[in-house]
């Protein structure tokens, strides 16, 4: 089958009248494939070229597109969209006494910008569509040449605002109606303020050149006119357009009047003939009244083999693309120009990229991407966030760590990053500050480019602080941009840095005096609508299109994903001020143009192909419907092709077998060289994998920023507390860091006395001094989150610890008064205890040690989690069975206290300040300390308790140890739920 | 015209459905007459049935319309067969090309359409989108909230504080937002706003800090007062005790002993006091035992009376005000932050620029109720005269109001329209329908409708099936109205149950029923599907298995998967089991942030190398997988469907919120999203009862029914009566109140009543749907039933049990000690499950696998433009504007592109212009390329090359030479037969351009040119290179 280009081609190269001929094609890569086509023919020795026997070179015909013919021959270039929207804004500030902000107005501008083009477009008179329903005249010499339609259409929307009497009650108040008219009455104005103001600024909108041509050419005479504009080119070949605009359809009509035009229509199917069928609607229009000029596929068309395949995914569409190619083309000589995957949702392309077969050595992308896809502007959307966000402590700048953790998980990012700039990332990540200093970015050209201050006070709406900030934007991409060039796979980040780039120096030139947060919404406002266009040059290749994009083109393999009713055909969305029966009664391009537009498109595509791949989406989940394309339904019920259907099948299967954790063979060694805690021991008996991953491979959970404090942080910052307040005042001094090293410093240099004693008065002291204690607990969270202020839900936490550490503070005193006694003694905070069993060490800290009266020690541990009558009352009688569930395998009720019991037991045996004293544990545990008076209970004297914990324990220790026994991974599903190696264990 | 037709299961709905609206086509006078009927369904896949049923009936009408269910009744209304076939066909291709305009729809989906139409007038972007999520957008609305707190707050910070240790004290981890996202949803329930706008609660005022105040302090108040009160009657009647001389222990089983634990000092809570002790303290005969009275009721006859009837009438009216103070005390705490949140919530949704479904059905109501309708299908663009709606016992009370003035302005012009619904089959009311619309409201709306021709035939079921379901229904709803008491309800929406059987012959179809422990349930599943598979020669396809919630189903398909036997599930399986695809999510971590250990460590163990930089997330996850493959591919082919659900999530949230990986991760991190399922027609289907609504499958085992429960406590919005009484603060107000038993000491224990009856409603109906979607047999499996009715299986036993002898064989099971382990109950023989027709699948079956390709296979590591080194092709003119070698200050591409532009000396302005518009270059900076062009153009004026006169110029001229080759040299002047040539540079001087003047110049030789001159223009430097 000959490609409809390639039969122009070869119909004016063997004609030899093409020099001064002009063509014109519907879009630039209708233009590249024909510029091919004649190349071929020029290159064939076999082809007789235009006439002559000898072949020399020529000069090639003007091409152009359609919108390029036209703005050429206007002599106006329209305003980019940014530029014309800010235009438009100004105007409309004029007739709105109340207007909206610039960046909450763009999302309308485009609407009205839309319907002004329409409106000049379809040379439909403004003042007549955008009548002012308050002066409306039922008869009007005005109105006298409206047709019947259009009056109709009017006639039909007035009266929902009026009556005999004027205006409608309710469209008066405040509803909806008044709301609409309000608007509506805007429009008018806006429209003739608007042109005005463009025309004396020699600016245009789209529609606005197309007028201007019509009018030019009624007062000029088409011949001439086009002499004018195009002296080389004497007659003008429109190829493969479809629907046209009433200004378009009037200047052919001209041009076909004077002799000067000659028409290639594309409509050779019996289907896209139809006249049912929509693809039909400009068609029919088109031929009869420009006459097509020659035969085109004189030999008729084959129908090709339609295949339609049904995937329960978006992804699985692309998946399913090596199957088909493979089917399609030969993959051992690949020549994929003949084979043009279309997608119709642009979002797939990323996923499409990566499932083209190896063999395939050329691809060649055709269409637009949105640039809110793209890696850039996620990029610079971090970055004006992060300048939003700044801090500033004394002479030292701060950024927030939300942002700057964005940046730096950045691809794009990454790849301007050397060695140093690496490091400082990572550095930055390993520390998880909350608020991240300026100075720690020093030390790497781009890392301080990026990481500067620049909106210093986001509450000044001033110009050249907006200036600064975008030099600022522009510095960084011209830095960026240069690194991306390196890799050939950023080709398109480079695209969008220039289209980013663009807009913010478009935004520049407008000199704005706005609020920061609003240049960025502005800003975000533009950039997000921008669609970049790749384009690729070469045509060799797979092709890769959008349906638009393949205009003209012809593929003898045809695949398109996305068959999705709503997606191919596009749904389509009213985005006008205009409702659509006034539309319809001015003959403004309704939906119904749209669809007409699209079905032209899918039939002309599949009228040469041989084979036809629709895929689409089966997926009913949310608003998607997994219904296919109408394309597919007509093929089937009106057309009654067969087609060939497929279901893409995949078993829901079994997991993967899970892969043995084998011990290494010195286990038992390694075992006896770390040290076991109560903690370690637990995540033993909770899962031998747990502890295999935390203590024999030393794996902790990533330390990321934390946003607000978690149940372990507040447990430490409560800790702490309790530890400085009975360590003495100097350690409840806000700069006080309570960490082990210092306070053992601390202790060493005398600069911190121990107090050993703890009296009524010390304590009522504190409980009366919240403050005092409330900067204490607000220094520590300030360590802990490694943040320069405590603030948000944080303010919650921290009252909270301040609740808990009074009362704490308030039950000791009890205890003390309900012992009778003035003071009692501090033995040990925080205190290094150790127990060693058959050569394992066992170490842990015990929160305090005290003593409330002469022979008895208290072991006291603070519990801000949970505690359960079952784990501390441990007797005779119960020892076998709390004994059992502490080992049981895969319990997920274990009694978790009873081991800490047992170690305690065993940690202060034998120390000095034990001799002869006996043992009381005690918990504070947080949930009740503030009903109930804290519980003490007798060291588990339980002599039976002990011993089988022991025996055990050392069964344990020997299960862990024997090299023989693979680390076993547990089986209750809720251990695993909460466990830190749930991703990478392969349970 | 309003048809309201009662369709119980299987009565043949969906071709009632489809008949009325083929009907109204054939009939229609009108061109187009799809665009005015708008048909509405339940749920996507309804509309999509819908839809298919109908174009599939109008294709049969349009080739062989004889075979058409409806020609019978089409023939007598639409004339003869021919006539049908040429209106079928006419009707059925417009559709097809009109294929927007054919109107079935869900509500939701038309609700959203029109509400589009309006968005400027709501205030809205044109752009606007609908979350679905509600539950993500009440998420990141608290945590901003909680974010933004200051210390200036005080009666907020306060208030969190509270309820922070409210946890703690009930022993759960403190996390602040843990607990108002709870009350945030709850406030942005549906629930909410219908309490708020049937009482008309000004939320406002309710919520606000005041009056939250107010009710603490009137509830605190109450709460000291009666406690007051207590402890004083108690002791009043003590005191009477002791002044007589009486010990309270000497009374009947020393009941008034109790009175000393309500007269304590420290009392901070009171109970009810026994049932005996209300009997034994209001009756002097009873206060003391038969031996004791004798002597001691003497001394306190006349004096014990007054005291103790006071005691026991504190705990009437006043103890149910106290028991209620307590409930509304405990919500002022989190009703404090609805405001807040509430502000919160309307700015994210700005600033995200979505709107919240269920608030757009408020906004829509705003805009029906305010507007004609008329004007709303002006803006609309179509105005429809039917409306076909279906399931309406599934309509929430603001659809209908939504409704209710388009139905009804079609009604008044006399046109028709189709209602259709089932009472018995509502089981969405969590989700707001209001199944009382259809019962009796819509009567009242529209005194006129025809209700009077339900669908009383059976379309789906064999007779067993049917016979069982129109006893059963009957008994049970019997049972559950003498269990609840006064109202009938239950039998009364039951009562026309009773269906005629119309498909198979009489007592054809298969019943089974095992009731065992519920560990054995799914051993007894497994059985089953082998059975009806292996001696019944049922495809997997026919059988579907009924679950109640996800988290059984997915036991149920863990359990058969293991067994061998092909399934697939709706929403029962988590993407997130997938070890492939928790990997593929933690390498992706590592990515984001190397210094993660733990992520790290996967990556190192599995030697999977993770890039430092990508261009995107997709990218990123292929180049892992591809990784990930190398190791173990057949793993990763039996995961193919969850990594393809990953990758999906991925490319979804891509398109939607960028590149931003650790953003991605962190969504990732709190999702928890199901496999979707494929169609297999050979698999056997886990579905939920819920979803299999409206669904029929030849045979179905239903396990677990126990979990069917009668009614359950749950918290629901209420709105107390307290005028008049002490806890009264003027303001009418919404509470959040768990209801359960003990809500009936309190002011709810009339929403606790109405909340129960209608639960076992639901429930009822629950069990209705589940027991009607088979076709030919099914399984109901259940946990032996205890004493008491818990649950709906509980009576499901008891109607069988009560079945006289050989209406089932019994079977009967033990465990090796004679322990009964289950009972069967068994009727009917296996079912023929061979499909009429034997029609094949209209599938063939492709595999889907995850093959996956770089973009670039080998990097070449060549130097080569960028342009063409990699697969990808591209033209970039980006490329250039970036190359770091270009000038600084001017950049040469640009200079040489407006130069390019100037045909005569006055385009340069333009040209220039251009550039600036198209943010190339700054307007400050384009004066300085400007200058620089036009000096270089006068100072070549001299030459001839800038002639004034457009038509002797060339520019942009391209020529091709006979080996296909172009060429563009940058501008010609030509004149007659004689041709120069110019080529503008702006970089170094390098020896290739020469060559390629040369060329050109060639190229017009041999075009038959004598007279060809070319000239190299380095324009920086200014400086000529002829030929």
């Amino acid at each position: 089958m000959k490609p409809f280009l390639r039969q122009v081609a070869d119909h004016y190269y063997i004609e030899d009248t093409f020099e001064d001929k002009c063509f014109i094609f519907p879009n630039r890569r209708s233009m590249a494939f024909f510029t091919k086509y004649l190349r071929d023919n020029v290159a064939d020795p076999a082809v007789k070229a235009y006439g002559c026997a000898q072949r020399r070179p020529m000069v090639m015909p003007l091409t152009l597109t359609i919108n390029d013919f036209f703005y050429r021959a206007h002599g106006v270039d329209t305003e980019d969209r940014v530029t014309l929207l800010l235009e438009l804004y100004d105007c409309y500030c004029q007739v709105n006494p109340k207007p909206e902000t610039l960046d909450e107005f763009i999302s309308w501008g485009e609407v009205i910008l839309g319907d002004f083009s329409d409106v000049d477009k379809y040379m439909v008179d403004p003042e007549q569509v955008f009548t002012n329903v308050r002066e409306y005249k039922e008869i009007q010499d005005d109105y006298s040449y409206l047709t019947p339609a259009q009056k109709q259409a009017l006639d039909e929307f007035i009266s929902h605002f009026r009556d005999k009497n004027g205006l409608k009650p309710n469209a008066k108040g405040d509803n909806v109606k008044s709301r609409f008219l309000m608007i509506w009455d805007m429009l008018l104005p806006l429209y003739r303020k608007f042109n005005a103001h463009l025309g004396s600024k020699n600016m245009a909108y789209d529609g606005m050149v197309y007028r201007g041509l019509v009018e030019k050419i009624s007062s000029m005479g088409a011949a001439e006119f086009f002499k004018d504009a195009y002296p080389r080119c004497s007659k003008f070949v429109f190829v493969g357009l479809n629907a046209l605009n009433e200004s378009e359809r009037t200047v052919l009509r001209r041009m076909n009047n004077a002799g000067i035009a000659e028409f290639c229509w594309d409509y050779s199917s019996q289907m896209l003939k139809d006249s049912r069928n929509r693809s039909s609607a400009y068609m029919d229009l088109n031929v009869t009244e420009f006459k097509q000029e020659w035969t085109l596929d004189p030999e008729g068309l084959k129908d090709p083999q339609i295949n339609v395949v049904s995937v329960p995914s978006s992804v699985g569409q692309a998946k399913q693309l090596p199957g088909i190619l493979a089917e399609t083309i030969d993959l051992r000589t690949p020549d994929c120009t003949d084979c043009a995957i279309v997608l119709p949702d642009e979002s797939l392309l990323m996923n499409v990229l990566n499932s083209i077969p190896e063999e395939i050595e050329d691809i060649n992308v055709t269409m637009g991407y949105p640039m809110s896809s793209s890696g850039v502007w996620s990029l610079m959307e971090d970055i004006s966030s992060l300048q939003l966000h700044l801090r500033k402590r004394g002479d030292q700048w701060y950024f927030y760590h939300r942002q700057v953790r964005s940046i730096l998980s950045s691809g794009i990012f990454a790849k301007a990053l050397d060695e140093s700039g690496k490091e400082i990332a990572a550095k930055i990540c390993r520390d998880a500050k909350y608020y991240i200093p300026q100075s720690d970015f020093k030390g790497n050209p781009i890392m301080e480019l990026l990481f500067r201050p620049v909106v210093e006070n986001p509450k000044v709406a001033d110009v050249s602080r907006i200036h600064r900030f975008q030099d600022y934007q522009m510095e960084f991409i011209s830095a960026l941009a240069p690194k991306l060039l390196e890799n050939p796979d950023s080709a398109s980040e480079i695209e969008f840095a220039k289209r980013y780039y663009s807009c913010v120096s478009l935004l520049r030139d407008k000199a704005l005096a706005v609020l920061p947060v609003t240049y960025v919404k502005l800003l975000g406002q533009l950039a997000s609508g921008e669609s970049v266009p790749f384009e690729g040059e070469p045509l060799k290749g797979l092709q890769i299109m959008g349906p638009l994009e393949t205009r003209a083109l012809d593929f003898r393999n045809v695949i398109v994903l996305s068959c999705n009713e709503g997606i191919f055909p596009k749904k389509n969305v009213s985005t006008s001020f205009i409702p659509p029966e006034l539309r319809k009664g001015f003959g403004l391009p309704t939906n119904e143009f749209k669809d007409a537009v699209l079905a032209y498109s899918f039939y002309r595509l599949i009228q040469r192909a041989e084979n036809v791949w629709l895929v689409y989406d089966s997926r009913m989940e949310k608003m998607k419907a997994g219904e296919e394309s109408r394309y597919i339904k007509q093929l089937e019920y009106h057309f009654r092709k067969p087609l060939k259907r497929y279901l893409a099948k995949a078993e829901m299967a079994a997991r993967n077998p899970e892969t043995p954790l084998p011990k290494p063979a010195d286990i038992e060694q390694r075992v006896k060289d770390m040290t076991l805690s109560v903690s370690s021991m637990q995540n033993y008996l909770k899962c031998p994998a747990m502890f295999y991953y935390s203590s024999i491979c030393g794996l902790k959970a990533d330390k990321e920023v934390s946003e607000s404090m978690d149940a372990s942080m507040l447990g430490n910052v409560y800790h702490a507390v309790m530890q400085a307040l009975y360590l003495g005042p100097v350690a409840m001094d806000p700069g006080f860091a309570m960490d082990r090293q210092h306070i053992k410093d601390a202790l060493a240099d005398g600069t911190l006395v121990p107090m050993k004693e703890v009296t009524d008065g010390y304590l009522g002291r504190w409980i009366k001094d919240k403050a005092g204690i409330k900067s204490r607990i607000r220094s520590l969270i300030k360590d802990e989150l490694h943040t320069i202020e405590v603030a948000g839900r944080d303010l919650v936490m921290e009252e909270v610890i301040l609740q808990y550490v009074v009362k704490t503070l308030e039950r000791d005193r009890e205890h003390l008064r309900a012992k009778g006694v003035g003071s009692f003694k501090v033995i040990g905070l925080e205190l290094p205890v150790s127990w060693s069993c058959d050569g394992y060490k066992f170490f842990g800290y015990i929160d305090r040690v005290d003593s409330f009266e002469d022979g008895t020690v208290r072991i006291v541990d603070y519990k801000t989690g949970k505690v359960e009558d079952k784990d501390i009352g441990i007797s005779d009688d119960n020892a076998q069975e709390v004994a059992d569930a502490l080992f049981q395998v895969d319990n997920e009720n274990r009694p978790k206290i009873a081991l800490q019991l047992f170690l305690y037991g065993r940690y202060v045996d034998g120390k000095d300040w034990m001799k002869g004293k006996s043992m009381v544990n005690v918990i504070y545990p947080a949930a009740s300390l503030f009903t109930t008076p804290v519980a003490e209970f007798e060291k588990p004297r339980s002599e039976r308790f002990g011993e089988l914990v022991l025996g055990k324990l050392k069964e344990s220790l020997a299960e862990l140890t024997d090299p023989k026994v693979d680390f076993r991974r547990t089986c209750s599903e809720k251990i695993c739920g909460y466990c830190d190696f749930r991703n990478i264990c392969g349970r | 015209m309003i048809d309201i037709v009662k369709a119980s299961a299987g009565s043949g709905k969906t071709f009632l459905l489809a008949k009325t609206y083929i009907s109204l086509l054939f009939k229609a006078a009108v061109d187009h007459p799809y665009r005015h009927i708008l048909a509405v369904t339940f749920t996507n896949k309804a509309t999509e049935e819908m839809k298919s049923r109908i174009l599939k009936e109008l294709d049969i009408l349009a080739r062989t319309p004889e075979e058409s269910g409806y020609y019978k009744e089409f023939s007598k209304q639409f004339g003869s067969a021919a006539q049908i076939r040429k209106k079928a066909e006419d009707v059925l291709y417009d559709i097809l090309h009109d294929y927007s305009a054919f109107s079935v729809s869900t509500i939701d989906k038309f609700f959203q359409t029109t509400l589009k139409s309006f968005a400027r007038e709501i205030g809205q972007f044109s752009t606007y989108q609908i979350e679905l999520d509600k539950d993500a957008l009440v998420q990141e609305s608290v945590d901003r909230m909680l974010d933004a707190l200051t210390e200036d707050e005080k009666t907020l910070l306060e208030w969190l504080t509270e309820s922070a240790m409210e946890q703690i004290e009930e022993g759960r981890k403190a996390n602040v937002a843990e607990s108002l996202y709870g009350i945030a949803k709850a406030l942005k329930s549906d629930a909410h706003r219908e309490v708020v706008e049937k009482n008309g609660i000004d939320e406002e005022k309710a919520y606000s800090k005041e009056n939250l105040k107010a009710v603490r302090k009137v509830c605190r108040q109450c709460r000291k007062d009666f406690i007051e009160k207590v402890r004083n009657s108690a002791q009043a009647v003590l005191d009477v005790f002791s002044a007589a001389g009486v010990d309270p222990k000497e009374t009947n089983r020393s009941f008034a002993a109790k009175l000393y634990t309500y007269a304590e000092d420290g009392l901070r809570s009171v109970d009810v006091p026994s049932p005996s002790f209300m009997t034994n303290a209001l009756d002097p005969e009873k206060w003391f035992a038969k031996t004791k009275a004798k002597t001691l009721l003497p001394k306190v006859q006349g004096l014990l009376e007054e005291p103790f009837r006071a005691f026991v009438d504190l705990f009437g009216e006043e103890y149910k005000i106290f028991m209620t103070s307590a409930v509304l005390e405990k919500q002022v705490y989190s009703l404090g932050i609805a405001s807040e949140f509430t502000r919160s919530f309307n700015d994210l949704m700005k600033e995200k620029n979505v709107l919240n479904i269920d608030d757009s059905n408020t906004l829509l109501r705003k805009i029906i109720d305010g507007t004609d309708t008329p004007f709303i299908y002006e803006k609309l663009g179509v105005r429809y005269t039917n409306f076909l709606l279906d399931e309406f016992q599934d309509t929430s009370t603001i659809q209908w109001d939504n409704f209710k003035p388009l139905v009804k302005e079609s009604s008044d012009n006399g046109n028709e329209n189709l209602i259709v619904g089932d009472v018995k089959q509502s089981i969405y009311r969590w989700r707001g329908s209001d199944w009382h619309l259809l019962d009796r409201e819509i009567k009242g709306d529209f005194p006129s409708a025809d209700d009077s021709k339900p669908l009383r035939a059976n379309w789906r079921s064999l007779d067993q099936v049917v016979s069982f379901n129109n006893a059963f229904f009957t008994y049970a709803a019997g049972v559950l109205d003498a269990q609840s008491g006064e109202d009938a309800e239950v039998g009364r929406i039951y009562k026309d149950v009773a269906q005629e059987v119309r498909i198979g012959t009489p007592g054809e179809g298969m019943l089974d029923f095992t009731f065992c422990h519920t560990d054995c349930q799914l051993d007894v599943v497994l059985d089953s599907i082998r059975k009806i598979h292996d001696e019944g020669g049922a495809g997997y396809g026919q059988i579907a298995v009924l679950v109640r919630t996800n988290k059984d189903g997915a036991t149920v398909a863990s359990h058969l998967i293991a067994g061998g036997i092909p399934v697939i599930s709706d929403d029962s399986l988590r993407v997130k089991s997938s070890l492939f695809v928790r990997r593929l999510a933690s390498l992706l971590h590592y990515v984001d942030n190397p210094q993660d250990t733990v992520n790290g460590y996967l990556a190192m163990d599995l030697g999977v190398s993770c890039p430092e930089s990508f261009q995107s997330i997709p990218d990123l996850a292929e180049e892992l997988l591809r990784g990930l493959r190398r190791l173990n591919p057949s793993a990763m082919d039996s995961e193919v469907l969850y990594i393809q659900s990953f990758m999906d999530t991925i490319q979804e949230w891509v398109a939607s919120n960028g590149n931003n990986l650790n953003a991605f991760l962190k969504y990732w991190d709190g999702l928890n999203p199901a496999l979707s399922s494929p169609q297999d027609p050979d698999a056997v289907r886990i579905i939920t009862v819920h979803k299999a609504k409206g669904l029929e499958f030849p045979y179905v085992i239903f396990p677990f029914a126990e979990s069917v429960e009668l009614s359950r406590p749950e918290s629901h919005w209420c709105h107390p009566d307290l005028e008049g009484t002490v806890l009264e603060t003027g303001v009418s107000s919404a509470y959040h109140v768990s209801l359960s038993s003990k809500s009936e000491n309190t002011l709810f224990s009339e929403d606790f009543k109405r909340e129960r009856r209608l639960q076992i409603i639901d429930n009822f109906n629950t069990l209705y749907v589940a027991l009607t979607r088979a076709g030919k047999g099914m399984h109901v499996i259940a946990k032996a039933p205890g004493k008491d009715i818990r649950n709906m299986s509980d009576i499901l036993w008891r109607y069988i049990d009560e079945q006289p002898e050989g209406e089932f064989g019994r079977g009967s099971f033990h465990d090796s000690e004679g322990n009964e382990t289950a009972v069967s109950f068994h009727r009917g023989e296996m079912p023929d499950f061979s499909e009429k027709g034997g029609k094949a699948s209209r599938f063939e079956d492709r595999v889907a696998s995850y093959p996956s390709f770089p973009l670039n296979p080998e990097n070449d590591g060549s130097d080569g433009d960028v342009r063409e080194r990699g697969r990808l092709k591209f033209s970039a003119d980006a490329v250039d504007f970036f190359s770091a070698e270009e000038s600084p200050r001017l950049k040469g591409l640009l200079l040489h592109d407006i130069l390019s532009d100037v045909v005569v000396p006055s385009d340069l302005d333009e040209a220039v212009a251009r550039r600036v518009r198209h943010g190339d270059i700054s307007s400050s900076d384009a004066a300085r390329y400007k200058a620089l062009l036009e000096e270089r153009i006068a100072s070549v004026a001299s030459k001839g090359w800038f002639p004034e006169d457009r038509s002797k110029v060339v520019n942009e001229v391209t020529l091709m030479d006979v080996d296909g080759s172009i060429h563009r040299p940058d501008r010609v002047l030509v004149s007659g037969k004689s041709v120069f040539i110019i080529d503008y540079k702006f970089g170094e001087e390098h020896e290739k351009y020469k060559w390629q003047i040369a060329r050109y110049a060639k190229l017009y030789r041999a075009m038959g040119y004598d007279d060809v001159k070319a000239c190299l223009w380095y324009v920086y430097e200014n400086k000529f290179l002829y030929l």
